[in-house]
Formats: structure tokens, sequence, C-alpha cells
């Protein structure tokens, strides 16, 4: 076994290096649970070893106390580092649900299957909220998020990048545009606002 | 129909009216070449301005250009359907607006053209629903001299295509023989033994500012030839008056030579659109000036303008550049003073354009004084830098002019102030000592991040060197030209150094993406280039044939006769043999106008390519990706900087016919019709089919 709690300090790190989420690492939190059991089995082998009972009264050999206290910390650290982990993608990904309401493909495969379902369940609960109050918290550019900030112009230059096109999207003022790929299109922000966030276009910044 | 530069506004005001009015959107079809797109990034600004809709499409060959205009539906509403454009009504079309490309083929549907290539196509030309902006006067009233010849009879144009191919075809190879017998005599013998209509097509048109050096001449000599014309041409118009066969025999022979008259550039696009941007509120726009400075540059290093042009090119930039107020070196900094009331200190003077005479080097403010002096074409050609001797003259030069040679190979950025600051009056000392007495040339800097400054012809050379990256078209095509785009724009989502001319600082370290990426290729291109000329001339490699020289730039060990096997050992052995594994980068027609421009200005200044024996040269190269060679021809001048006519179009054209067609065919896709792809097992039979050609 490698040092304790090495794994799940590995897995917060993860978090720090990537741009929005690492994929779900199954086999370190799955190495994480195996450890603490470990520490769980140590722990009660080593109470069953230095346990002494001295005028009726059950004691523990000072000598093993530290250790059986070094185990504890561990599996208190595992618990707060996995924890920890879960919380954050969770919370992206309650994020991402203000930005779309369906998870991009890009970053889909970056997902577990259990995340995948926390999201929809999220998103039925916030659609049902906001049908309740009448009040859509998600229809203003960036969402709650704030995004990029507030736009200034409603019309946005894009690059369709997506690998054999877009698709065909049906605009504000009724027309038809087709997103084939390598195409520049200056459009409505709102018809591809969607379509940014799912990576499939990208937005042409910069001018001369 | 052709409108001239004054008539700009109209063309773009009709545009922006028919999405007011009718809700049409807009389709910008663009070469993606850097004068297209510096002309698109120039022309969806002023879109952008007025919030008009539009897509661009980035097209390479004439079938993608046409599948795009023959299918509305798929332009418009994203269905591939092959439903016929000209079966729609006209006012459900899109407006379509084609850069440098479409002028020289037949458009199905109405456009606006702005083209630089010439021949235009004279069914575009008297179409009521073409609109090209002609970008001079003379074209037009060239085309009008065509129409008053009859030449534009609405009958004949609007015969079915193929009869009128036919027609032409027919014509075609009869004059092509009648012409290469001129060709075999004097230069005034040629003029006056051309058939009379010809000559006078000849003589009078002017269509672009290189064409005039070399025409003009012709026509200070020809004055009496020219009286003699025209009152046989009188005599003639009695006759056909009378014979309606010999009229419409007359009329055909006019239309041949219009179009044998080989293709030419005239002004570079961003630069007429530029006459668009000064009338609009952009008009004290740098950036649009610069666009059209990079623009400019780029053709003229592709020889699509020559010196003269670029001269008459560069007056009219820096009259634009006058307007805005930017008058020179420092003239556009802000200075304010210092806290102490005294101090005067200069602020950022970035995104400021200044005129200054620049040296003919390659990318000097990116590389080293010697590398740019060694690489450029100019000095390289003229002291033959690539052989031990020229090399020592490179040095003693240095040397004389008082640069250390580690200096002089130090980074231009990073040379000592002290050196870098004599170069200038030093190589104006020892230029004529080496040859060099044309070093210097109109050019225009913008200053970049932290006070460096960059060159507009080293930006046109970065952002030709990201294209060629993907002229395979595909995946990687698309990713080069987005690059390109980007790179050309002054700012970005990029941050990273070099990416932007607005973080690029000259001898930093170069980042991996946009113009600093652009200009590592560039150079690398140079290097490519200087060595495989070398090695084809020291192997032999160029063939003379009595009308034209060709070489073959294998890449595999295949050989245009299939000889050995590509994955062979013994085709890898021979690969290895020949040095032939980098060679494989010369399928492109950027970098193999390179290669021969490269080729012919070193035999020109050694004197082998000179006075009768200046003959075109015929690149061969392979490209083993798809198994076929890319073959461009290209006139030798007699003067550096001068261009003339490319008439090889037709003659591929011929050529091609002859070789047959089916799977094998040869692929006339290019707008630059004297670029073309032959299959290898095709493409000895092409090169003798040629020779036949001009030997007729």
């Amino acid at each position: 076994m490698d040092a304790y709690a090495a794994t799940s300090l590995e897995l917060l790190r993860s978090l720090n290096r990537s741009d929005w989420l690492p994929p779900y690492d199954e086999n370190a939190v799955e190495t994480v649970f195996k450890e603490q059991r470990t520490h769980v089995a140590e722990f009660k082998a080593l109470y069953e070893a230095g346990r002494r009972e001295v005028d009726g009264v059950e004691e523990i050999e000072e000598g093993i106390k530290p250790i059986m206290s070094l185990h504890i910390s561990t599996l208190h650290r595992n618990k707060r580092c996995l924890l920890a982990y879960q919380n954050h993608r969770t919370s992206k990904l309650r994020d991402l649900r203000f930005e779309t309401s369906v998870i991009p493909p890009h970053l889909k495969k970056q997902l577990s299957k259990q995340e995948i379902e926390y999201f929809k369940e999220y998103d039925s609960l916030l659609e049902s909220y906001q049908r309740s109050v009448g009040v859509s918290l998600t229809s203003f550019v960036g969402g709650l998020t704030g995004g990029d900030g507030c736009p200034s112009t409603n019309m946005i230059e894009v690059r369709v990048t997506k690998k054999g096109g877009a698709g065909e999207i049906v605009t504000d003022d009724g027309g038809t545009v087709d997103l084939k790929e390598g195409t520049t299109h200056f459009l409505k922000r709102g018809d591809v606002e969607r379509m940014i966030r799912m990576g499939e276009v990208e937005q042409v910044r910069g001018g001369v | 129909m052709l409108l001239d530069r004054s008539q700009l506004r109209n063309f773009y005001d009709q545009v922006v009216n028919d999405f007011h009015s009718l809700r049409k959107t807009v389709h910008i079809l663009v070469n993606p070449t850097v004068d297209g797109l510096c002309s698109q990034i120039m022309l969806t600004k002023l879109l952008q301005s007025d919030s008009v809709p539009y897509t661009v499409h980035y097209v390479q060959s004439k079938s993608k250009l046409l599948k795009i205009l023959s299918s509305p539906n798929a332009a418009s509403n994203g269905d591939d359907s092959d439903s016929d454009a000209e079966s729609v009504d006209p006012s459900d079309l899109p407006s379509y607006v084609l850069i440098n490309c479409g002028s020289t083929i037949p458009l199905p549907v109405p456009c606006y053209v702005i083209d630089s290539l010439r021949p235009f196509n004279l069914r575009n030309v008297y179409s009521e629903d073409v609109y090209i902006v002609a970008g001079e006067l003379e074209t037009r009233d060239e085309a009008d001299e065509y129409l008053s010849q009859g030449v534009g009879d609405g009958d004949y144009l609007t015969d079915g295509g193929e009869d009128e191919d036919t027609d032409e075809e027919d014509g075609v190879s009869e004059s092509e023989g009648e012409e290469e017998e001129e060709e075999d005599q004097d230069d005034g013998e040629e003029e006056a033994d051309f058939d009379d209509v010809e000559g006078r097509s000849e003589k009078k048109r002017k269509p672009n500012p290189q064409g005039e050096e070399v025409e003009e001449g012709e026509e200070g000599d020809q004055a009496a030839a020219d009286a003699e014309a025209d009152d046989a041409e009188e005599k003639e118009e009695e006759q056909e008056d009378i014979d309606p066969i010999k009229s419409m025999r007359s009329r055909r022979e006019r239309i041949i030579s219009y179009y044998n008259q080989g293709s030419c550039h005239s002004y570079p696009t961003s630069y007429v659109l530029l006459h668009l941007t000064a009338s609009s509120r952009f008009s004290g726009d740098s950036g649009m000036l610069w666009m059209a400075m990079v623009g400019s540059s780029s053709c003229l290093q592709e020889g699509k303008i020559d010196v003269e042009g670029w001269r008459e090119v560069a007056a009219g930039l820096e009259r634009e550049r006058v307007k805005l107020g930017e008058l020179g070196t420092g003239m556009g900094a802000e200075v304010v003073m210092g806290e102490d009331g005294r101090t005067q200190v200069q602020t950022s003077q970035r995104g400021n354009i200044v005129r200054e005479a620049e040296f003919r080097f390659c990318l000097l403010s990116s590389w080293s004084l010697y590398d740019a002096m060694y690489y450029s074409n100019y000095v390289s050609s003229r002291m033959s830098c690539f052989k031990g001797r020229g090399e020592a003259k490179l040095k003693e030069m240095l040397a004389k002019m008082g640069v250390p040679l580690d200096e002089a190979k130090q980074s231009w950025a990073f040379m000592k102030p002290e050196f870098r600051k004599k170069v200038k009056a030093m190589i104006h000392e020892y230029k004529e000592e080496y040859g060099l007495p044309d070093v210097e040339v109109e050019g225009f800097k913008m200053v970049t991040g932290f006070n460096s400054t960059v060159s507009s012809s080293d930006v046109a050379l970065a952002v030709r060197g990201i294209l060629d990256t993907g002229s395979s078209g595909g995946e990687a095509g698309v990713a080069a030209v987005a690059e390109a785009v980007d790179s050309l724009k002054v700012g970005g989502t990029s941050t990273e150094e070099g990416s932007t001319l607005a973080t690029l600082v000259n001898g930093g370290n170069v980042g991996g993406r946009g113009i600093s990426r652009g200009i590592a290729l560039a150079k690398t291109d140079r290097v490519k280039v200087m060595e495989a000329a070398v090695s084809m001339v020291e192997k032999s490699e160029i063939v003379a044939y009595k009308h034209f020289r060709f070489a073959y730039i294998h890449a595999t060990g295949i050989g245009a006769n299939g000889g050995v096997k590509g994955n062979s050992r013994a085709g890898q052995e021979k690969d290895k043999e020949n040095n032939n594994m980098g060679r494989a980068e010369f399928g492109t027609p950027g970098k193999l106008g390179m290669l021969a421009n490269f080729l012919m200005d070193v035999h020109r200044e050694n004197g082998k390519w000179k006075g009768r024996k200046a003959k075109p040269l015929v690149l061969l190269a392979e490209r083993p990706e798809d198994g076929m060679y890319l073959v461009g021809a290209y006139n030798c001048m007699e003067k550096s900087g001068t261009v003339a006519n490319n008439k090889f179009g037709r003659r591929f054209e011929i050529a091609a016919r002859q070789c047959g067609g089916g799977e094998e065919k040869v692929m006339r896709e290019r707008f630059d019709d004297f670029v073309v792809e032959v299959p290898r097992k095709t493409v000895q039979n092409f090169v003798q089919q040629l020779h036949v050609i001009m030997e007729q």
C-alpha cells in the first residue's frame, strides 16, 4: 500500500489540474474504499491484540495507541477527500445545468453513470421549480452563473467546428441556417448559444 | 455586368438593402488565399456593422463553388438536394458574394463577384444578373470593345454550354498552333504577323498594372500596324454585313483571342475593397488598411502583381495611410508628460502603421540578418549563397559592413543595437558592389505588442505558410483556414504569446499557434525550397524541351512511370537514396510557386535562362497521399519583378483532353488555370502532349 491517503489526495489534485472536470476515476475511488477497509481491519486487529483487562477494567496497551490513532485519522481524511471530490463534481454539474439543459457530448464522457443520473434528476427538479414559480432562472445569457457577462451586441460571429457539421437551425426570425463544418456565420447570439456551450461551434473573437 | 471601383458602394448597398427589404441572406464564397481572407475580413466587418447576417464558405475548387451555387437549398437551408438553382425564383435566392473566385467560370445564379483573376468569362460579363467588380476602367473598356465587335452577341453567349465549348475548343487548337509559330519568331515579327483581330486585342489590352510594362513598348512600336489593322477591320466589317458565316467566324475568333490572352491578375481584391471601406464609416480604420496592405503584399510575393504594379498599389495605400493621420514613424505615438512635468513618456504605439522601405530579405524581424539574407530569393539568387563561394561572398559583405558573424547570426531582435542601427546605412554603401541595387522595396509595418514591429510582407508569408498546411483540404484545410483568419486579426481569445499581432514579440519564443507558428512555418518553407532547388540543380533534374523546361519532384520511389512499388523496400530505399522524403510538401500550389520562382530567379541571375533561353518552367510535384501530381507552369521573365499573362491554362486544357478521361482524368479544378492535378499514370503522357501542343 502506498502512503496513507495518497490516492484520495491525488483525486483532489486531478480536479485542480483539469479545466472543467477530469473523467470520473472509478478505479481510484475503489482503491480508496479498499484502503478504508484495510484501515478498519488493521484497527480491529490492533485493538484485539492490545486489549487487556486490569482489575475488571478493559485497557489498551499504551504502545499501540498512536498506531490506532493514525488509522482513524487516515479513515477520516480519506472520507473528507472523497466527499470533497464528489461535492466539487456535483457542484460543477449544477452549474452546468444553468448553462445548458443537455450535457454536451464532449463533457458527457467525463462523467460517471450516477453523475449523469444526478444531472437529469437535478434538471427535472429545476424545471418543476421554475414552472411552479413561473420564473425562468436560466433564460438570460450566462444563466445564474454569469457566463461571459453581459454581451455588448446581440449578434456574434461563430465558426462551425463539429465534424460533419452542426446541422440545421431555425433562427429567431424564422429563417434556417445550415451549420456546415468549416463555415463561418454571423447570427443572433440566442440562435447559437446552446451550440457554443455544446462545443459544436466556437465564437470568433478579435477583429481588425 | 462590369462595375468599376466607384460603383462598389452601390453593390454593397444593394446587398444590404436586399437583406432588409427581401430578407435575403448573404453567402460569401471565398477562395482561401491570403488576399481572399483579408478581403473577407474587411467585407464581414462592414456587414457586421450593418447587422447583416452572413455565412462564409471557403471554396478551393470550381466544382465546390458550383455545387454551392447550384444548390440554393443546400446553401440556405441545409438540404443537399440537387435542385437546379436556375429553376428557383431569383428573388428567393440568397445574395452570393464571391471573393477571388468565380469570375472565370460561367455562374449559374445571380452573384456579386470581386475577383482579381482575368480574363473574365464573357457570359458573366454580359449577364444581367452577375455583377463583377472590375477594379479598373480599362477592363470595362476592353469588354465594351468586344461588345462593339459583336462578341457579346446574346444568341451566341446564351447557346448551350456544350456547343459553345466545342466551338471554342475547335478554334483553340487552331489558334494555339498559330500562336506557337509566332513564338518561334522575334518579338517584333510576332506582333506584325499576328492575326489582325488577335493582335488588336493583345495590343489594346491593359487589364492590370503588371501587364503595362510588357505591353506598352509593343504599343509604341506598333502604332502603324494599328492603323493598318483598323483599316483591315473596317473592310472586314463591311464584308461581315454581307456574309453572316464570315461574321460568325470572325466573332468566334475574337472570343478565342480573348480567352487565349492568358490568365493574369488585376489589382488585389483587398486593395479594391479598401475603396469601399473608405466610403464607409470605416474610412479612418487602420485595421481595414492593414488588411489591404497584407493582401496586396501577398499578391506581390505570389507574382500576381509585378514591382511596378506594387508601387502603384503602395502609393494608393500610402495615400490612405496619410489620411489616417499617421505620417511616419512615431508620429502616431501618444506622448504624455511624466509626473515631474518634464519627462516625456511614450505610451504604446500598438496598431500604428508606418511606411518604411524594407529590405528584400526574408522575415528579417523574426530571423537573423544572416539567415534572412541567405534564404531570401533576391540575395540568394544574386549571390548564389547556396554555393560555397556565394556563402563566402555573403560573409565577406557582412564583414565589410562591420557586422561580426556571431552578431549577424544572432536573432535580429537581439542583435546589439550598435550593429543593428548601422546595418541600413552599410547595406546602402555596399549594395552596388555586391550586385544588390534594388535591395529595398516599399513596405508597411505595424507596431505590435511591446513596440515590436512586423511588416505586412512577413504577415503575408506567415499566413501563407499556415494555409499551405491545409491545402490538401478536409479537416486540416478547415483548421488551417480558421487559424489563418485568427492570425490576421489583431485580438482574439488566445492569450498565448505570439498567437496574434497584439501579442507578437519579435525574437521571442514562438508559440504553437497563430501568427508565430505561421512565421516558423514560413522559415521552414524557405529552407526547404532552397534545399529542393539546389538538389534539383545538382542532380540536373530540370529537362529542357524546345518550348519549355520541366522537372519532376518525386516524393516516393514510384516515379512517374510507376516503375517501383510505393511501399516496397526497394521503393523506400530509392526514396532515401534520392532524398525524396521531404519533397512531398511541394504538392501544394503555394510551395510549388515559391520553388519555381526561386529556380527562375537563380537561373536568370546566372544568365542561363535569359534571352532566348528564357522558357516557361513546368514543375510536376508528386502527392503521395492521393497518387496525383500537381503540375504548375510559370513564365520565366526576362527581368526580375515583371509578370506576364500565363497562357498555360488553355494548353493544359487541350493536353488534358488529349490524355483522355475516365478514372485517370486530369483535374482542372483550381481557379488559377495554370495549376492542374494529373494522375500518376497519366503524367508522362500529359507532358508529352503539352510538348506536342506547343510544337504545333
